[in-house]
């Protein structure tokens, strides 16, 4: 069962909406960024990786 | 154990037993100034200095609080059941600020031991509970 | 026998495909916790019988907070591993988890000023359990820099692992600070001894959410690891391997 009776009671939270909300927004905010960050730089990691080792790779091949 | 390894692990031991035999002899140290107030008791006893900017908690008794008509001066009493301190203050109050509950002012002690506070601040406890389970009980505890 | 897992954590690839398919399941579902537990806390649960509606910024800042003091000592153990056995790993999950516990500390400090206004009647006071966690913040932050400020990494490792040993002291300074001194702030809630001072309909919300933020503290620290992991073993067959398997 939802405590507030409307939506706009949600929002206001009898005066401690905005202490509430504001908590609430950093927290997803700051963990979605420390997922998305080490997921992304992983990614680019392995993306420069690869892009070198072809690089390499063909050196080889064209000095045969 | 690898002997290199055993002799590491006694110094890591070592650190932490060290480390925290300092830390803990410094704060037993500064005990008087960890403390974030004085209760009521030290206060009475003429533990706490007068005239300097301290700060006071305890209980706000039953039935001391007394409001101006005219201004947003307040009187209360604050006590820790082993003492009792009057208060004056003047300036808007924090929500949970209520007969019964805790309360920490900043300010200082005048010489008839009255706290004239500059700051009140709410010191809540730690029980969380419902608007219905909170009657309940105080229902359960009227009939006993 | 009982020492292959110990083994194991020693091989760079073993541990980088593990937590692959470790995260794979344990990351959505510490998203959907996490997800699933705000929504209770925010709307399902009843107010507090003096605190209203504020006291919902409990869902976060308890769980935040836990776990940061929890993770110190995951950085302290990974560091010691590191100083007594020189295990690679440890000392990348040492160095992983201080970022982590820097900002997981910065936002129980945040969320506590914020809940402080309503019901304090301030944000800031320092007080015994408040300024100890500004310690645990330096602490954080102080094995950090201290990493970067070394050019020899061998070294850095070692100082990074004392420093993180020494601060261990904190933590039950932190966790007992509202019992020893007189604070602002108020004792425990929930209790490991004895009943918990704080309703059933408000304590499962509270359990679920710092189940949850715990999860995904693990999730975060494989996160950094495996990020770690392939970028100072680049050069070797196994990291090859991975980056070839990249479409």
């Amino acid at each position: 069962m939802m405590h507030f009776d409307s939506w706009s009671d949600l929002w206001v939270m009898a005066g401690h909406g905005p202490y509430v909300w504001f908590c609430y927004a950093v927290f997803l905010c700051v963990l979605a960024v420390m997922v998305v960050h080490p997921l992304w730089r992983l990614a680019a990691l392995k993306r420069r990786l690869k892009r070198r080792l072809s690089a390499l790779e063909s050196n080889q091949t064209s000095e045969e | 154990m690898h002997p290199k390894r055993k002799k590491r692990l006694i110094v890591v031991l070592a650190v932490v037993v060290l480390s925290s035999a300092g830390v803990g002899l410094v704060s037993y140290g500064l005990r008087g100034n960890i403390n974030l107030f004085y209760p009521p008791a030290d206060v009475v006893a003429g533990k706490a200095p007068v005239g300097q900017s301290i700060r006071l908690g305890g209980m706000v008794v039953e039935g001391s609080i007394q409001r101006s008509d005219t201004s947003l001066d307040v009187r209360f009493e604050v006590t820790d059941y082993a003492g009792t301190v009057p208060v004056k203050y003047s300036g808007i109050l924090p929500d949970l600020f209520d007969e019964g509950q805790g309360v920490v002012a900043a300010g200082q002690l005048d010489g008839e031991g009255v706290f004239l506070a500059h700051e009140v601040l709410a010191k809540h406890d730690e029980n969380y509970m419902p608007p219905e389970v909170a009657e309940a009980l105080e229902a359960a505890g009227k009939k006993q | 026998m009982a020492w292959t897992w110990f083994h194991r954590l020693g091989s760079s690839p073993w541990v980088y495909r593990f937590s692959g398919t470790l995260l794979r399941f344990l990351l959505p579902l510490a998203i959907a916790m996490i997800v699933l537990g705000c929504i209770w806390g925010i709307a399902f649960t009843p107010p507090d019988f003096r605190q209203g509606n504020s006291y919902r910024i409990i869902y976060i800042h308890v769980p935040v907070s836990v776990v940061s003091l929890a993770g110190y000592y995951v950085m302290a153990v990974a560091g010691a591993v590191s100083l007594i056995w020189r295990l690679k790993v440890a000392d990348m999950a040492m160095r992983v988890a201080a970022p982590i516990g820097a900002v997981l500390t910065f936002l129980a400090l945040l969320t506590g000023a914020v809940w402080g206004k309503p019901t304090w009647g301030t944000f800031w006071v320092w007080d015994a359990r408040i300024t100890s966690m500004v310690v645990l913040l330096f602490l954080y932050l102080g094995v950090f820099a201290l990493y970067e400020a070394f050019d020899n990494k061998t070294l850095a490792s070692k100082a990074c692992a004392i420093l993180s040993l020494v601060g261990t002291v904190n933590i039950p300074i932190i966790y007992k600070s509202v019992d020893w001194w007189y604070s602002l702030h108020q004792p425990a809630s929930i209790k490991f001894t004895g009943e918990s001072t704080i309703d059933p309909s408000m304590l499962y919300p509270l359990l679920w959410m710092i189940v949850a933020v715990y999860l995904l503290y693990a999730c975060l620290l494989l996160l950094g690891l495996r990020v770690t992991l392939l970028e100072s073993e680049a050069k070797t067959a196994w990291a090859r391997k991975v980056v070839m398997e990249v479409k």
